[in-house]
Formats: structure tokens, sequence, C-alpha cells
């Protein structure tokens, strides 16, 4: 039966809702092997890693806040001084700094 | 009812009629919504990764990971921690353990790659390899046994080894020249990629081979304690009372520094999310560009638009019926938006790992990543990304649709 083409146009959205909700419904979490490999690598290391860099080089504290007390660029007393470390500042997220 | 469904079936037609039109606003949209979608999936999937690094869930006495990370400062800076205060540390009533870990900055190669040195006590890196099941999983090779004085032994990164083009078995220009002279390191091992996100530029080896890299003997980065369960809080001040303060006058001394689990675990809320605002608050921006570039397309200067809206007027149409009609086209263009941003976004970062993109959320992350990208894409997320991408079409265009369905359609044909 011939449809129109708007109502093809309604089955093509369908489908590809019905497909954008099943593809969030399988990366709504990680892949089951991953947790116990990094759960595994993290008890050979002690625990390290926590932020969003994977090297030294641009700011410790972004890296593992167990390693450093504060940003190295912070500034204390000046408004959003820690924004003018070049680490920081590329980051997209990163820590507060509340930490211990 | 049905006149409205009538109606409300006229809308997808209406997409059909002006198909350039409908493909700018659902580029528009994609372009806006793609970047927000990978992300937020890859906060969430460095959340997760950090609440493993951190043992959340796990609980104390396990011995799985430190309940407790003691370091020093002075003049509000981390500096190195004696050895030899693991020791009365180890002495106190419930603590199990107590392991010095190195971790420092090292370049390596003409290019000065950057990479992280961990260093574990010798034991303590054979026990873990005896007690972690299937050990093969998380790296291709052995786990370092080097001694003080020896040629170090290696486990690199899967970053470091791509960089460097290492292989297990490699040896690699000395990397220091200690007391002891030049030793050459030798590559045990390497980690799998897909382990975790911060094995990508780490070196692990043994502590005494890491304390002859730095050729600082005796002075570790922290140390880790392990407690029996329900013993953290109360080790965490007999240390603090432990270790010597400014008070003592020593030139050496140091203010204490003990880190426990629910401390990080405090961070995770207030940390990730800390910047996920502004991550938040540029986007609200690219939305609000977003919703001006839509009314620009989607009415202002658009003749046909303007004389389409003209003849619905002058065949009989109210403008109630034309708002519903543009709303319906909106919600549609709005729901392709979302799903098409949503595959793509799933695309990118599981079959292209976040090729380019993971560099700009994580730093050292190279533009095709040698470690698996961690990400998860809750339901919340795509949730809002649908709503804002209807918002955002609808928003742009009922204005416009609006002017033109209140001007007189001679007017409005012209």
């Amino acid at each position: 039966m011939p449809r129109d083409s708007s109502t093809r146009l309604l089955i093509v959205v369908a489908i590809l809702v019905i497909a954008a909700g099943t593809a969030v419904g399988r990366c709504c979490r990680p892949a089951s092997a991953r947790p116990a490999a990094s759960a595994g690598f993290q008890q050979l290391v002690g625990g390290l890693g926590f932020g969003p860099t994977v090297e030294l080089s641009t700011c410790p504290v972004q890296f593992d806040p167990r390693l450093e007390t504060t940003c190295n660029a912070h500034t204390g007393a000046i408004p959003a001084g820690g924004l003018l470390c070049p680490g920081c500042g590329r980051f997209l997220f990163s820590f507060s700094r509340g930490h211990p | 009812m049905s006149s409205l469904l009538n109606i409300a079936r006229t809308g997808s037609a209406a997409i059909l009629l002006s198909p350039l039109r409908s493909a700018v606003t659902v580029l528009a949209v994609i372009a806006v919504l793609v970047p927000y979608l990978v992300g937020v999936g890859l906060v969430e999937g460095l959340r997760q990764e950090a609440r493993i690094a951190i043992g959340v869930g796990i609980p104390a006495g396990e011995e799985l990971l430190p309940d407790l990370y003691v370091a020093a400062n002075q003049f509000g800076r981390r500096v190195p921690i004696p050895v030899a205060l693991a020791e009365p540390i180890g002495n106190f009533d419930g603590v199990t353990r107590v392991v010095p870990r190195i971790v420092g900055r090292i370049t390596l190669g003409k290019e000065n790659v950057e990479a992280v040195l961990v260093g574990m006590p010798r034991e303590e890196l054979q026990r873990r390899g005896s007690t972690i099941q299937r050990l093969a999983q998380l790296i291709d090779g052995q786990l370092p046994r080097s001694q003080h004085g020896e040629g170090p032994q290696l486990v690199i990164g899967s970053g470091l080894a791509r960089q460097l083009d290492l292989q297990v078995g490699a040896v690699i220009p000395p990397i220091f020249r200690s007391g002891g002279g030049e030793k050459t390191p030798t590559i045990t091992g390497i980690f799998h990629s897909d382990i975790s996100p911060w094995q990508s530029q780490m070196i692990l080896t043994t502590f005494e081979s890491a304390a002859d890299i730095f050729d600082q003997q005796g002075l570790a980065t922290d140390l880790l304690v392990f407690c029996r369960r329900g013993q953290p809080e109360s080790i965490r001040s007999r240390i603090l009372q432990l270790m010597p303060g400014s008070s003592t006058g020593d030139a050496t001394s140091f203010r204490p520094s003990v880190t426990s689990r629910a401390d990080l675990e405090s961070l995770l809320p207030a940390g990730l999310g800390h910047r996920e605002g502004v991550f938040n608050l540029l986007f609200v921006v690219a939305f609000a560009i977003g919703i001006l570039v839509i009314l620009i397309t989607s009415g202002f200067g658009r003749p046909e638009r303007r004389r389409e809206i003209g003849i619905l007027k002058a065949t009989g149409w109210q403008t109630d019926e034309i708002l519903v009609r543009s709303l319906v086209e909106s919600l549609l263009l709005g729901l392709v938006s979302a799903a098409i941003s949503i595959l793509v976004a799933v695309v990118w970062l599981k079959w292209f790992n976040g090729f380019w993109i993971a560099g700009i959320f994580l730093a050292g992350v190279e533009t095709q990543p040698a470690i698996a990208v961690p990400y998860v894409l809750a339901a919340q997320p795509a949730g809002l990304a649908v709503l804002i991408a209807c918002l955002l079409v609808t928003t742009g265009s009922a204005y416009s649709t609006w002017r033109t369905a209140v001007t007189p359609p001679a007017e409005a044909m012209r």
C-alpha cells in the first residue's frame, strides 16, 4: 500500500527516536568488564588518578588531589585566580578548591 | 479532535515543503548538541572511573585500596615524607599495613614525552599480582621485580608505548644518573589500553627502582595506610598527633596531611561538577546563539515561508491553527535533531573512541587516543538533549511564524 511522504517522514522520525533510545539504553553504564579491570589496576597502584588529565605537567592536582594541595597557579585572593592556570584553564571540568 | 490531528499532520508535510530550511535547522541543532552530549558523556565516564580509583563501595578492612593517604606539607605544598614514619604508623592498633609509594614526573625520549612514574614496594607488587584475578587482563607482560641498584624493570602505559614505539622486552636509554651510575631500564610489561584512562602515561616500577631513578632514598610521596573496619577515623587522629608539626621549630618539620576515602568521595559531586557547571554555562550561550540562528533560518527574510502562511490564511486557516502546524513541525525537527545528535555522540565515543574530541576534554590524551575513552551516556542528559532541541527549534521559529500569521494575507503573499 503506497504511503504519502509525510507518513514516511513520521516513520523515519520514529525509527530515529527508537534507535537513539536503544543507544542510550546500551551506553548508560560502562562495559561490564571495564570496572573489574579498572579496580584491578587501582589495587596495583594503590589508588591513583582522579581528574581530567593523564599526566602531571599541566597541573598535578587535576591528575589526583592526593598528590598536591592546590593548583600551582592559584593566586589566592584574586577572584577566579585558579583560572589563570594554563592547565586548569583549558579543562572544561575540574575540582573545586575545597579538596583535602 | 480529528481536525486538530489533521492540522498536526500537515506539520510533518511542512518539513518536506522546504527541505533546505529543515536540513539547515537540524544541522544547527546537531552542531550545538553533539559536543554537549560528548562532553557530558566523558564527564560521567570519568566520574565512574574516579569512583573506582577511590574505592567507593569497598568497605574498610577489605585491604583492596588504602583507607588513608598520609602526606607531608610545607608552605602549603606537598613535600616528600620520610619512609621511616611507616613503622610507627604501622604499630598503631587497627593498622594492618603501611605501604610507601613514590609518584613523580619524568620525561622520556628526544621528544620529552611526559610520564608519571609510580613506585610501589616489590613485595607489595608481587602480593597484589597474586591476589588480582586475571592479571593478564591488566598487563601484557610481567610485573616489575627490580631491586635497589639493579636496572629498573618498568610496566608502561599504552599511551607511552605507542608514542615511544616500545614493546615488551625493549630497553630504553638510561633515564637517570644516580650515585650508583647509569642503569638501563627494561620494559617488562605494557598496560592494556582499556583498563583506566590514567594508565596512559604511567610507568609502574618497584619502590626501590623509583627511589634510584629520582635519586632520593628514604623518601616517599605518600604512605598508604590500610586499616581494620571502623578504625580509619581514630587512626587518622593518632597520625596527626604523631607526626611533627610546625611547633617543633625543626627546619625539616612539616605539616601532616591525612586524606581518607571519604574526603576524596566528597570531592566527586562538588569537584567534577564544579567546572561541569562552567561547561554547562558555555553551552547555555551556545544554545542562545542556536536560537538566533534558527530564528534567522526559519522566518526572517524567507519570502517562501511568508507566502506559504499567507496562502494558508487566505484559504481560511486561523492563526492558532497555523501556530499548531508550526509547533508540530518544530517538535518533529527537534526530535530528529536530538535523535541524530545522540546517535552521532554514541558513534563518536564508542566506535571512533572520542577521536580528537577526547583530547580537548582530557589533557594529555592525543588526537587519536591510546586509551579506551571512558564514557557513560545516561538517560538524563539524553532526555535533556531532546528537551533542548525541541525548545531551540520551537523558540526559534514560533515568533517569526506568529508575526507572519497575524499579518494580512495579501501583505504576507506580496
